[in-house]
């Protein structure tokens, strides 16, 4: 019991970083309709960038993190300014493989700078384990478990009572809409990548700090895939609910399926192949709309 | 793109006598000048003639049809393992067994594909994707198959009794192989379903008004596209005798795409030339870096960036690929030519 307890807390607090990186993932595909497939590199980056903050200038971690989001910032318009803006007339499959490409060189920057080998985080959190009562976890999930609630319900809070939140929502329903009533677009999807950028680099600096820095970090970003096919990739709340559900199933992949089946590393993998049933059951998700396309 | 002479969808394959004798010329130097290369350059002949043949299968989908694979690689480790284990475990010979490692690949692709492809293309994307990763964790996991990480050993069986063991007569075999892929390239393009190819990449839903079957069409060129991976990793296998598991990882899917972006979308010149390049500039940075840098840990994410850097930068500007560049090239060439005669 208490082993079963131990995966699924494990899985909904490492689920609840899922939901919040798809969520980024699923900001920019509803604005610019552009899976970006540089998610997990951005994330990945963003752990890199906290540490060697800490490291170099000795702040404490608030501060770190403050000026690693800044970072963030920066490489997202970057990435709008020089490389996205001027696909905008490009076919989506070409915007696609931009990303990848994109994805390619933040992954050569951070093997070149830091290395391809495991660096461990800086000791934040306490190695206390806090007691639930019925469990005991980690210091470093609670805190991370709280930081992902607050940012998401921030962004939420963002999107529902700001005029800018209001319109990027207007973007995401119809670009052509939101154009003709004198919506700056080029603004609205430079502001969209910032946000996804600067999710992904929390989601970085936490996961950095559960599972230490390596460049394969970037493969818990890309997890958040299966996340937003399991939800829908137009769905926030499919997002959210879906990212967490994707790491309890890690969670229980690598416990249970293990001891099973007998193969090993099926965590890891499991949510790919829900991503792939998925679509073979129901491609829309579980809160995705249907399109419905007109010439 | 209107109907002229010059359009590919339209015009018969080899139309001039002057193109015939262009390609057969082209084929016979490259097969000539083969025979008389050292084991490195042939080495990388080779490497280009067999990733021209993946490529001519990843820019069916990518160039001609509009979707996208990120598991290409994948698909050729597919290729790759399956004849390895075709011919040493159950005795099939080559031919066949490349063939069948061909099919296999294409199956195992639809597997994956099948469900996204009623979908837009990002979802594709996302499932080939998955693929990619299952497939490369379960080559991990299946030792009796790809030897995991260690790898299998691959015999090169001669075929119709001729060896092949030579690695100059192989080169042949493989661009014997190549060739026939891109006859059946060029003409499969000039097909009603290459004709659908191109409508269900440019206006999708107008496409599937006027009666294209849009569904049937993109698992064709997937298929087809899988095929050719296939077909191509199993060469890759039988030329190294040696396969291991990552020759087929994430990367090489991702050098593949760079290969097509590169080289040209939608042209055959474009998977040769893109192939040429994504085999010859990781030496030439090798090089380079090994000049500039006595530190050995620089060369692996050096030549990473620059791939990263090059996919960017040829979607931006040239989105066309080198095939255009070449194109201009030999029209700005030839216009001299003509400027001078008069």
């Amino acid at each position: 019991m208490e082993y079963f307890l131990g995966l699924l807390v494990n899985g909904i607090i490492v689920g609840s970083i899922y939901s919040m990186v798809a969520l980024g993932l699923v900001l920019i595909y509803k604005a610019t309709e552009v899976v970006n497939f540089a998610q997990g590199e951005l994330l990945m980056i963003g752990g890199y960038i906290c540490l060697e903050t800490i490291v170099q200038t000795g702040m404490s971690f608030i501060p770190a993190f403050i000026v690693s989001m800044v970072f963030m910032t920066v490489i997202a318009l970057v990435i709008e300014r020089f490389v996205l803006r001027k696909m905008m007339e490009a076919p989506v499959m070409s915007v696609i493989m931009v990303t990848i490409g994109i994805g390619v060189i933040l992954r050569a920057v951070v093997i070149g700078v830091w290395g391809a080998f495991s660096i461990p985080f800086a000791d934040i959190f306490s190695r206390d384990g806090i007691d639930l009562g019925f469990i005991v976890v980690g210091q470093v999930y609670v805190w991370s478990f709280v930081l992902t609630v607050f940012f998401m319900g921030l962004f939420g809070l963002f999107f529902k009572y700001t005029r800018i939140g209001l319109v990027m929502r207007a973007t995401a329903s119809s670009r052509k809409a939101a154009e003709s009533v004198g919506v700056p677009l080029t603004r609205v999807f430079a502001l969209a990548w910032v946000i996804s950028a600067v999710i992904s680099g929390v989601g970085g600096v936490l996961t950095a700090n559960i599972a230490g820095l390596t460049p394969e970090l970037s493969f818990y970003g890309i997890k958040v895939f299966p996340a937003v096919i399991l939800g829908g990739l137009d769905s926030i709340v499919g997002a959210t609910v879906s990212g967490v559900i994707i790491g309890v199933l890690e969670n229980f992949g690598g416990g249970y399926l293990k001891e099973l089946t007998g193969i090993k590393g099926l965590g890891p993998v499991a949510p790919f192949f829900v991503l792939v049933a998925i679509l073979w059951v129901r491609p829309t998700g579980l809160f995705g709309k249907k399109e419905i396309e007109r010439v | 793109m209107g109907i002229n002479s010059n359009n590919p969808y339209y015009r018969p394959l080899l139309a001039t006598r002057y193109e015939r004798i262009g390609a057969i010329c082209l084929v016979l130097a490259v097969a000539v000048i083969s025979q008389f290369l050292n084991d490195y350059h042939l080495t990388l002949l080779t490497q280009i003639t067999i990733f021209a043949l993946a490529g001519m299968g990843l820019n069916l989908l990518v160039g001609n049809t509009g979707l996208i694979s990120i598991a290409h690689a994948a698909f050729m480790g597919v290729g790759a393992f399956s004849s390895a284990y075709l011919v040493q475990n159950v005795g099939v010979p080559m031919l066949p067994a490349i063939l069948l490692a061909g099919l296999i690949a294409a199956i195992v692709g639809m597997v994956f594909g099948l469900p996204s492809l009623r979908l837009k293309g990002v979802y594709l994307a996302m499932a080939s994707f998955a693929a990619q990763i299952i497939l490369y964790w379960a080559f991990e996991q299946s030792r009796w198959l790809t030897g995991g990480q260690d790898g299998r050993f691959v015999d090169r069986p001669a075929i119709l009794g001729l060896s092949l063991l030579e690695s100059t007569h192989f080169y042949l075999f493989v661009l014997a192989i190549t060739v026939i892929g891109a006859v059946v390239n060029l003409n499969v393009l000039r097909s009603r379903m290459g004709r659908s190819f191109a409508a269900v990449r440019d206006r999708p839903m107008a496409a599937e008004i006027m009666g294209v079957n849009v569904f049937r069409t993109k698992m064709v060129a997937f298929g087809l596209s899988t095929f050719y991976a296939g077909v191509a990793g199993a060469l890759f296998g039988f030329y190294l005798e040696f396969v291991a598991i990552q020759a087929f990882a994430l990367v090489v899917s991702i050098q593949l795409l760079a290969l097509v972006i590169i080289g040209g979308l939608g042209t055959l010149s474009g998977s040769v030339l893109g192939a040429a390049f994504i085999v010859l500039i990781p030496e030439l940075l090798d090089d380079i870096t090994r000049m500039i840098s006595t530190h050995a840990g620089d060369v692996a994410p050096i030549r990473l960036g620059v791939f990263g850097l090059i996919i960017v930068v040829f979607l931006i500007y040239e989105p066309n690929g080198l095939a255009r560049t070449w194109r201009r090239l030999v029209e700005w060439g030839l216009g001299r030519l003509g400027a001078g005669g008069k």
